[in-house]
């Protein structure tokens, strides 16, 4: 929670509570938090998960704003069943697909590591290994790109992972296992180059 | 059940978590335009005639309306002004034109043996000329705020208008100065303005001209022409010239000088294309030219 981070200012009270942010009242679907709630509570994941759909670098805030306001507007469309993770995946899935056809060319996920100062080198060894998983992820199709994030980078359960990418439990396992061979071969391909470029 | 990651796969993930994540300026930054999006939702909309360029075209509008409205209030009050002082040279005169406008036969009385007041406008003809004056005073007094008379003109025009259209106190005029007139006169200053008083409306003019007018009805023309000739000197520029010149030709024309009643034909029409009585002066002479 960072319920410090928003001045109260920037969140108006519909935002924060109006009964008509709510979700609706289903008798099976729980309430929808309100819109201040859910930034609070998932906006670094919203923005993790942006990045890794492959919105570009300079408009990943402007995704953001757009899932958490589809969200707003069209609260009353939105039951949660399960986990509301689950539903801002699929928002935020919507609105990165979007963001990409606009694109001129798919983001590169992997940014060019920035140059760390003197006396970082652990800071800058942490950037090179982001930077190559970024590399790895970007080089394996989205399905298992994204079980594998939503598993083993976002934490989720499997049931969760499964319902957020709308397939049933044993895909999802499948699709986590080959994203992590995928992956490690890709480290190791990695390695293979660093170990050759230095002698 | 997934295996757990290996430790190199797990130590790039741990640098990934690490690295990626988003600033606090980001943070706020998001939430003030979500924060300013979702207020626009919420914002009722607008009324059109609320936005900016609907309200200064509206302002112009009124603006036009007020300017065009004093530009017009101002026009007729000059133009009432300009009335009022044609109304102080003629007025007896514009009220033989109306009635000859609502009358044809009212061109003819002039010339009958007792001519009759022409039809009141009014509507009133029994009105005595105290009753005129008190009338045409009462009129005044009350009707300050008339836009079409009052503000620019003032009571002396509009009693001075009053009296001379109508016809019954213009015949009247010398019982006007009764002593009640007198009085009232003497009570009240703005009094001396009465029609009866008015220069224009002087009594003695109009009794000569309707000496005049009954001899000339009566086939005395040569009394007729004498008399009009005798007005025409006495009282040069009066309320009756138009009558007078052709009440003059006529005469002329009877006693058979068609020469003098052309050129009296011609130069009335040529000075005063624009009367009333063009039309009839062209008639006459016509038959015996």
């Amino acid at each position: 929670m960072h319920d410090g981070d928003i001045p109260p200012v920037l969140a108006p009270p519909a935002a924060l509570g109006d009964p008509a942010s709510r979700a609706h009242d289903g008798s099976h679907a729980a309430a929808l938090p309100a819109v201040a709630e859910l930034f609070r509570d998932h906006y670094e994941f919203v923005w993790r998960l942006t990045g890794r759909l492959g919105v570009p670098a300079a408009v990943v805030d402007d995704a953001v704003q757009d899932v958490f306001v589809v969200l707003h507007q069209r609260r009353h469309e939105f039951a949660v069943h399960g986990s509301v993770r689950a539903l801002l995946y699929g928002i935020t899935r919507r609105v990165a697909r979007r963001y990409r056809e606009r694109a001129a060319r798919h983001v590169e996920l992997v940014a060019e590591p920035e140059p760390a100062g003197p006396g970082l080198d652990e800071e800058l060894a942490r950037r090179q290994a982001a930077a190559v998983l970024r590399d790895a992820l970007a080089g394996i199709d989205e399905d298992k790109r994204m079980a594998f994030v939503l598993a083993d980078i976002e934490g989720m359960a499997m049931p969760e992972v499964a319902e957020c990418l709308e397939i049933n439990l044993n895909t999802a396992y499948s699709r986590v296992r080959v994203a992590r061979q995928l992956l490690q071969r890709a480290i190791a391909r990695h390695h293979a180059r660093d170990s050759r470029r230095t002698p | 059940m997934n295996e757990p990651l290996d430790d190199e796969l797990r130590r790039y993930v741990a640098a990934l978590r690490e690295v990626d994540r988003p600033g606090d300026g980001a943070r706020a930054a998001t939430w003030a335009g979500i924060d300013a999006r979702i207020a626009e939702d919420l914002a009722p909309p607008r009324p059109a005639w609320r936005t900016w360029p609907l309200a200064a075209l509206a302002a112009a509008v009124v603006l036009g309306v007020g300017l065009a409205a004093a530009t017009a209030w101002r026009v007729r009050a000059e133009a009432n002004v300009e009335a009022a002082h044609q109304r102080i040279d003629a007025p007896t005169l514009r009220s033989l034109e109306k009635s000859s406008r609502e009358s044809p036969q009212s061109a003819s009385r002039g010339q009958s043996p007792h001519p009759e007041p022409p039809a009141s406008t009014s509507g009133k003809p029994e009105h005595s000329p105290i009753g005129a004056a008190s009338a045409s005073e009462s009129s005044a007094a009350t009707t300050p705020s008339d836009p079409s008379t009052a503000p620019s003109v003032g009571p002396a025009g509009d009693s001075q208008d009053l009296g001379a259209s109508d016809p019954a106190a213009v015949e009247k005029t010398p019982h006007a100065r009764s002593p009640s007139a007198e009085s009232s006169g003497n009570a009240r200053p703005s009094a001396a303005r009465r029609p009866a008083d008015s220069p224009s409306l002087r009594p003695e003019e109009v009794a000569s001209f309707q000496r005049a007018q009954a001899a000339l009805a009566a086939g005395r023309y040569d009394d007729a022409l004498s008399a009009l000739d005798a007005h025409g000197r006495r009282f040069e520029r009066g309320v009756f010239e138009e009558e007078r010149q052709v009440s003059r030709a006529t005469a002329l024309c009877k006693l058979g000088r068609l020469d003098d009643a052309a050129d009296a034909r011609r130069r009335f029409l040529r000075e005063r294309p624009g009367s009333h009585l063009a039309e009839r002066m062209r008639q006459i002479c016509r038959d015996d030219e």
